[in-house]
């Protein structure tokens, strides 16, 4: 800012000491906060920790590998092949086989696809009738609010499996029964985040645009909704990514969802229970792949938390 | 709240394809015979009528006829249902109590080996399935080692040592995930709080500092995780479908998986709305107790 | 005579993720028994944060107490560890604070009795009837109305006023030799300001302890404390009697300050006057005088080195290499 060059008075409460020249500009000394640019800042606090780097890569592995499933593995995960059944882990079949002679580490590849896309599916369908619902619960408010509301609370009130299951049964099995079923179980939080957040919006903007029109509204509300549950929305969506992942298996181990024979993590466990004498594996190994996929975003989504908002840091 | 829960579980029976009537009758049945069989089971009426019917029914106690079973849901469920609260209230509270203890450590001795490991561990056991653990548990427990028997229920009045041994394994698999869910909780609710103001104010009057961590601060960040012993409920429940489908329990959760794999429809409606009705009790109870706790919601 | 606190280059760090904050950088002070000291500063400037290392309730993790010497009643207080029963003792028994926030500095599921007879039963080892009894009188001495009922309600049960009048019980209560106030009217309005600082003043005279007031407003202080420090950016630049400092003041922070304050007996309509600039980095601190940037004299001041406290007058200091001259503030009226 220029300012001309100035004598000024200087007074002490009032009684007039001596006069002074001011210097045209005083610069400011910098500032406490950081001064890198913000992505920087973004990828230096989230990879800060070394499991959250670790997640991270077994992250990158599930999707290199589910992606690249064909090329990676070493036989088709359908291939009956009696005469191979129930192999011990060799160099041939480096998890064995199963009772049906079809290759483990195949099956294992396989599933990894069928995990990511159920996952992704699952919470990008969840998240947008979620986000829906809740837009227009928080907006209209009134009775459209409450029952909306209601609705998702006694959703949430049941056990999030009771709730998959049933309706995943009643609709019949097969892949789309499935999906519909998990999304709708994972619906309401996204629901109850999104209603929250434009009430919260509302509240503070109703005033000002109360003699504007719908129009404004609408935009309003984008402008300010969108950053305010950005940086949560993305952390839920990583973490029930896993879940979602994690709630399938389950589904699949009970025998609903995914027919055989396409592999996929649950069946698979369920399968080898009854040959855990013989071949523990068939149960043990689809399950790591699990524990480490789900562990790998339940870590990753632990690092955006912190890199987006460093007030939720120190929550595990 | 249960109102509309009783309206979902409903829901979920007019959203079956294909006609139970044929499922009992098998395809072969005359037309009159489902006819007949369709105004007994009073499907030839309209929707909410038949919703009315089956909540009259409730309150009398009469949840209708097993379609697979050909016995009253009712006592169907009553069979199983203290064995499942049974099996998840013991879950409940191991884990809430070794949750708690894990957090506050964990807590208390931030950055040490003991919070990473605690931390760690918190952060794995909730990625792992329970039904896993259970069979994991099944083969290195119960198979190689041959400590503990692999499955099956007897009742804690007839036998109680065994009784408990068959229930080391299905509890522990049950709780590992929980026990993470509180310990996360505990963790960081106990790690705010020990930033608040008032625990400096402890200090500064020379209280010890296992005064003021496990007096003041304590107190306080339980409080929170109190709310999070129904929601944990309700996840013990779902594991509980699990589990009991492993160690092979005759409880609520198994009986509901066979139904529902039977399309035994009017099982799957009642347990659900039992199911539903529990959680919402509890979480209704844990409310309470919140208002009981918590002096600023208590003198309002 | 030995003065009850000696605060002697006392240097306190904080470890951040952008670099070594210096919160205090070489604060020496002492306070008599029985004075009224005042500290007067910006937001940010330390004084808080010296106040808190006296009784080490810095939290050691990011802060880190690197030098100097708290010599209180001939002991050095940094010889104790944190935790120890030395400390411990010392803290509420013979050092008491009083905190900036009253609405979040007592514990919301405690009663504020309970909370008061707390120091009363640890360092006067008295019993619970007895405390209680204590809690009461002390309740009625701050001016809490109908105390014998109010003793067992909980914070939230309370005003502003009120929460920070049982905190300066709470405080008293074991009778400490030194009292801190830490900002103590800073979450009040102005009423209810004036009545606590009263009630404080009053305490204090009752029971002859020795009272810091840390505070950004020259008011509180230029009525009730005797000698006055002014610090800025981590360092001590004037001090002096109140008399001194207010009537003459000598370095040109003080005067900004000074000047900043609008009067009741001014002309109408006059420009205000704020000190140009922000409070500095404290982590890139400059090898010559901390406040040049903003300092109005900048032009005339040629050195490139760090002033040290000069001695301008009998009992008064200034941090400044010019002699700076401010005009009398008005008459303190005590």
């Amino acid at each position: 800012m220029d300012r001309p060059k100035d004598k000024v008075q200087i007074k002490v409460f009032g009684k007039v000491c001596f006069m002074v020249e001011t210097s045209p500009t005083l610069k400011p000394i910098q500032p406490l906060p950081l001064h890198i640019s913000e992505t920087r800042r973004f990828l230096r606090v989230m990879f800060s920790r070394w499991i959250v780097i670790l997640g991270s890569i077994i992250l990158l592995m599930l999707i290199i590998t589910a992606i690249f499933a064909p090329l990676l593995a070493p036989y088709d995960p359908n291939k009956v092949n009696l005469k191979e059944s129930m192999q011990q882990p060799s160099v041939r079949h480096l998890l064995g086989t199963d009772e049906m002679g079809r290759d483990s580490l195949s099956r294992i590849i396989y599933g990894s696809r069928i995990a990511v896309i159920i996952g992704v599916v699952v919470v990008v369908a969840a998240g947008a009738v979620g986000m829906f619902l809740g837009l227009i619960a928080g907006y209209f408010g009134g009775w459209t609010e409450t029952i909306i509301m209601r609705f998702m609370d006694a959703l949430m009130s049941l056990p999030p499996l009771v709730l998959m299951l049933a309706i995943a049964v009643m609709l019949g099995g097969g892949f789309t029964k499935v999906f519909v079923a998990l999304a709708i179980g994972f619906t309401p939080t996204y629901c109850r985040l999104m209603c929250g957040e434009v009430l919260s919006v509302k509240e503070n903007d109703y005033v000002m645009a109360a003699n504007v029109i719908g129009a404004s509204h609408a935009r309003i509300m984008f402008r300010h909704l969108v950053p305010n549950v950005f940086p949560t929305l993305l952390v839920m969506i990583t973490m029930d990514l896993g879940f979602a992942i994690l709630s399938e298996a389950s589904l699949s181990f009970l025998g609903i969802g995914i027919n055989p024979p396409t592999a996929t993590w649950g069946a698979m466990i369920n399968g080898g229970q009854h040959y855990l004498l013989t071949n523990p594996l068939l149960s043990i190994t689809p399950g790591v792949a699990i524990v480490l996929v789900v562990l790998a975003f339940n870590l990753v989504g632990d690092g955006l938390r912190d890199a987006l908002d460093p007030r939720l840091r120190g929550r595990i | 709240m249960i109102f509309l829960v009783t309206i979902i579980s409903f829901l979920l029976l007019q959203i079956v394809p294909g006609d139970p009537v044929l499922q009992i009758l098998g395809s072969h049945a005359t037309p009159e015979q489902q006819a007949i069989l369709r105004h007994d089971l009073g499907l030839d009426q309209p929707v909410v009528t038949q919703y009315i019917r089956w909540i009259g029914g409730i309150f009398r106690g009469d949840f209708g006829k097993s379609i697979i079973y050909h016995e009253n849901v009712a006592a169907l469920i009553k069979e199983r249902l203290p064995i499942t609260a049974y099996l998840s209230v013991i879950a409940l509270v191991i884990s809430t109590v070794l949750g708690v203890i894990g957090g506050v450590i964990s807590a208390v001795r931030r950055g040490s080996t003991l919070d990473s490991f605690i931390s760690l561990f918190a952060n794995t056991a909730v990625a792992i399935p329970t039904f896993w653990l259970g069979i994991v548990g099944i083969y290195i427990f119960g198979l190689k080692l041959g400590w503990l028997p692999i499955e099956g229920w007897t009742s804690p009045f007839i036998d109680f040592a065994k009784s408990t041994r068959q229930l080391i394994m299905p509890v522990f698999a049950l709780s590992v995930p929980n026990i993470a869910i509180v310990v996360r909780q505990t963790r960081s609710s106990m790690l705010e709080t020990i930033r608040q103001d008032y625990v400096r104010t402890a200090t500064s009057k020379g209280l010890r500092r296992n005064t003021v961590l496990y007096k003041h601060a304590l107190r306080n960040a339980l409080i929170p995780v109190v709310t999070l012993v129904g929601m944990a409920l309700a996840f013990l429940i779902g594991g509980e479908v699990l589990i009991e489908t492993v160690f092979n329990i005759p409880g609520i959760g198994r009986l509901l998986v066979r139904a529902a794999l039977d399309k035994d429809y009017l099982i799957v409606q009642a347990g659900v709305l039992i199911i539903g009705a529990v959680v919402c009790l509890t979480n209704l109870l844990v409310d309470i107790t919140y208002g009981w706790i918590d002096p600023r919601i208590r003198y309002k | 005579m030995i003065p009850l606190l000696e605060v002697k280059n006392l240097k306190v760090i904080f470890n951040t993720m952008a670099g070594v904050v210096k919160a205090v950088d070489g604060v020496s002070y002492y306070i008599d028994e029985g004075e009224v000291v005042g500290l007067v500063g910006e937001s940010g400037c330390g004084k808080s944060v010296s106040q808190l290392a006296l009784t080490q309730l810095i939290a050691m993790p990011p802060g880190e107490i690197v030098g100097g010497e708290i010599v209180f009643e001939g002991q050095d207080l940094l010889r104790y560890k944190a935790d120890s029963k030395q400390m411990r003792c010392v803290r509420g028994g013979k050092i008491a604070m009083i905190f900036q926030e009253p609405m979040t500095s007592f514990n919301p599921v405690f009663s504020i009795g309970e909370q008061i007879m707390e120091p009363l039963m640890l360092h006067l080892k008295l019993d619970r009837q007895a405390a209680k009894q204590r809690a009461i009188e002390l309740l009625e001495q701050v001016g809490i109305p109908d105390a014998k009922v109010r003793i067992n309600n909980y914070p939230h049960q309370f005003s502003g006023g009120m929460r920070q009048r049982a905190m300066i019980a709470m405080a008293l209560s074991c009778h400490p030799k030194l009292v801190i106030a830490d900002e103590p009217t800073t979450a009040l309005d102005v009423t209810t300001q004036a009545q606590v600082l009263e009630i404080m003043m009053d305490m204090t005279n009752k029971y002859h302890n020795s009272l810091i007031i840390v505070t950004h407003n020259l008011g509180v202080v230029a009525r009730y404390a005797q000698r006055i420090y002014v610090m800025y950016a981590g360092r001590i630049v004037e001090s002096g009697t109140a008399d001194d400092v207010f009537s003459d003041p000598r370095h040109p922070y003080t005067i900004a300050l000074l000047r900043s304050v609008p009067r009741l007996d001014e002309e109408r309509g006059r420009q205000l006057f704020p000190i140009t600039g922000l409070p500095p980095n404290l982590i890139d601190m400059p090898s010559n005088c901390i406040f040049k940037p903003r300092c109005f004299l900048t032009n005339r001041c040629t050195e490139e080195t760090n002033p040290e406290l000069r001695q301008v007058g009998d009992n008064h200091f200034a941090r400044c290499h010019l002699d700076v001259r401010g005009e009398p503030s008005g008459i303190i009226h005590r």
